[in-house]
């Protein structure tokens, strides 16, 4: 299992490196997106830095958004998913292994979406290991997500803008306690960021234990 | 053309209920002491909400009967039995979902109204008001996914599944919004929508009768549209039989043909598709 | 907005969502079974739907 798992997190790796549409155009979009908050926020300093945990994993989530719709696009394109099935890898290996290779490449959006609060809206980091853990756990959470709905909808007319509609209220309880626990990581608010992070951590297993469920009905004859 | 002998007499106790609990609640139950009028907001507000949850359940029950129907392994006329069943709480999910949805809205805008008069906001983000407008968006969703064209029995799996996931992610919006709100909010609202206030006397007893009422309304609705269902399930067939006939009348007006040209023209049709 | 005012506006609103849906349906439902020559999907319901014997 582990090893088909690899096979489908390589594969979707090795096309990412070739066509680096994740570091080429999902990367830019979220920078973006912190420079149109500044616009929305006036550059107010105040008000972006005591947004900047939020702002982070707004960002995050509409790259997780776009990077799912990529990551099965590939896979809609002819009939991919279907040798990848008849190949004989189980529906669970294609699952995880796409949602692995997501993660990391959502991991990868997030250090640039990091790095962009530090550079961008000048905020100070307090607790470094939250601010990993928080982020490992909320971008997986994302990730597992993000593959779970772009199984649901691979193939479909009007996936593209349905997908967000799909994956944003099932991302809001992820968006809530990644942006309390950052908030206390960036020193702007005075709460237990390890509590939510440890909330992150129940969401993350529970989404993995309904993708495990889920993956059969899902892949089998899609 | 969906009704029957049954859903007719549901309809006329439905619409005499109506009748009667605009009675009830505008006129015979009393004011609040606090509120005022306002509290009769709740008549329609309550139990829209108690109805949504309910279809939102039904949704879950018949999705997770889809999946069990539609597991691999059954095959042969098990199979075509399982089929129709499938289909069946298909449509259960569909109609009751749709349901949902409605009552949700109706719970939002009422809650809202009711807001405004007893807050001064239409809106405030405390809790349940935050996990309603979530589950609302997630409904709509499900919706949305259920109307994109596809094959029946992929449809109906993966409209199953989402509605499973739904389910499984509700508490935990529930209690993260509650968590979010409870640590920032220190005074919680008494009064209003969803404020923690028992109602004694003639105020319950109205409130279960808008309950029962609502449900008879949805129950009615909701038959119909069950049937409108499958009624769009046999135009869609009707529809697809009738390309058929035409492909095949198409096919014999042409003449005969050798075997060899005809397998051409399948070919070239297969990989034009 | 007095209380009066918002009661009734609600209680129209929720009347007039409920009617537009109901009748939404009803209507959907008379315009495909004439198309498709059904007289009623009534109290009989499709023989179709129910499982057959073995």
């Amino acid at each position: 299992m582990l090893r088909e798992i690899w096979i489908v997190c390589r594969k979707d790796l090795t096309i990412e490196w070739r066509a680096r549409v994740t570091l080429v155009q999902i990367v830019p979009t979220v920078l973006l997106v912190l420079v149109v908050f500044a616009f929305a926020f006036d550059a107010n300093p105040t008000l972006l830095g005591a947004g900047a945990g939020g702002l982070f994993w707004v960002a995050v989530l509409f790259g997780a958004v776009l990077g799912s719709k990529r990551s099965f696009d590939i896979e809609a394109e002819g009939g991919n998913l279907d040798a990848l099935r008849l190949g004989g890898l189980a529906p669970a290996a294609i699952l995880w292994g796409k949602a692995t290779a997501l993660a990391l490449q959502s991991m990868v959006v997030g250090v640039f979406a990091a790095a962009g609060l530090l550079v961008l809206f000048s905020v100070t980091v307090e607790d470094w290991l939250l601010i990993v853990a928080a982020g490992l756990c909320g971008t997986a959470a994302f990730a597992v997500c993000g593959a779970l709905y772009g199984a649901m909808t691979v193939g479909l007319r009007s996936a593209d803008t349905l997908l967000p509609l799909l994956l944003i209220p099932v991302a809001a309880p992820v968006l809530l306690a990644g942006t309390r626990a950052f908030d206390v990581a960036l020193g702007t608010s005075a709460d237990q960021g390890w509590s939510w992070t440890a909330l992150l951590a129940v969401v993350l297993v529970t989404y993995i234990a309904v993708g495990w469920l889920a993956a059969g009905p899902l892949l089998e004859d899609a | 053309m969906t009704g029957s002998l049954a859903t007719r007499v549901l309809g006329a106790v439905a619409l005499a209920a109506v009748a009667v609990m605009a009675i009830l609640a505008l006129w015979i139950s009393p004011a609040d002491e606090v509120q005022g009028d306002a509290v009769r907001l709740m008549y329609v507000h309550v139990p829209s909400i108690w109805v949504a949850y309910g279809s939102f359940v039904l949704t879950a029950f018949a999705s997770a009967r889809v999946l069990w129907r539609t597991r691999s392994g059954a095959g042969g006329s098990q199979g075509v039995i399982a089929d129709r069943q499938a289909r069946h709480w298909d449509r259960v999910a569909g109609a009751a979902a749709e349901l949902g949805v409605i009552f949700t809205a109706l719970t939002l805008m009422t809650g809202s109204l009711w807001g405004k008069v007893t807050w001064g906001a239409y809106w405030q983000w405390d809790a349940r008001l935050t996990t309603s407008v979530l589950l609302f968006v997630t409904y709509l969703g499900y919706l949305a996914l259920r109307r994109l064209p596809a094959e029946s029995r992929s449809r109906a799996r993966r409209s199953a599944v989402m509605a499973l996931i739904a389910v499984v992610n509700l508490p935990i919006v529930h209690f993260s919004v509650d968590w979010w709100r409870t640590l920032h909010q220190e005074a919680s609202l008494e009064l209003g929508p969803g404020g923690a206030r028992n109602y004694t006397g003639e105020m319950y007893w109205t409130l279960l009768y808008s309950w029962a009422t609502f449900t008879m309304v949805a129950l009615w609705i909701g038959i119909h549209r069950y049937r409108v269902l499958r009624l769009e399930e046999l135009a869609e067939e009707a529809a697809l039989e009738e390309l058929l006939a035409a492909r095949r009348a198409e096919y014999e007006n042409a003449g005969p043909r050798s075997t060899e040209q005809e397998s051409n023209e399948r070919a070239e049709q297969v990989t034009s598709r | 907005m007095t209380h009066a005012a918002s009661v009734i506006t609600g209680y129209l609103l929720a009347a007039t969502a409920t009617l537009t849906y109901a009748a939404w349906v009803v209507r959907r439902g008379r315009t495909l079974g004439r198309d498709l020559g059904i007289d009623t999907t009534g109290s009989a319901d499709d023989p179709s739907d129910r499982p057959s014997p073995p």
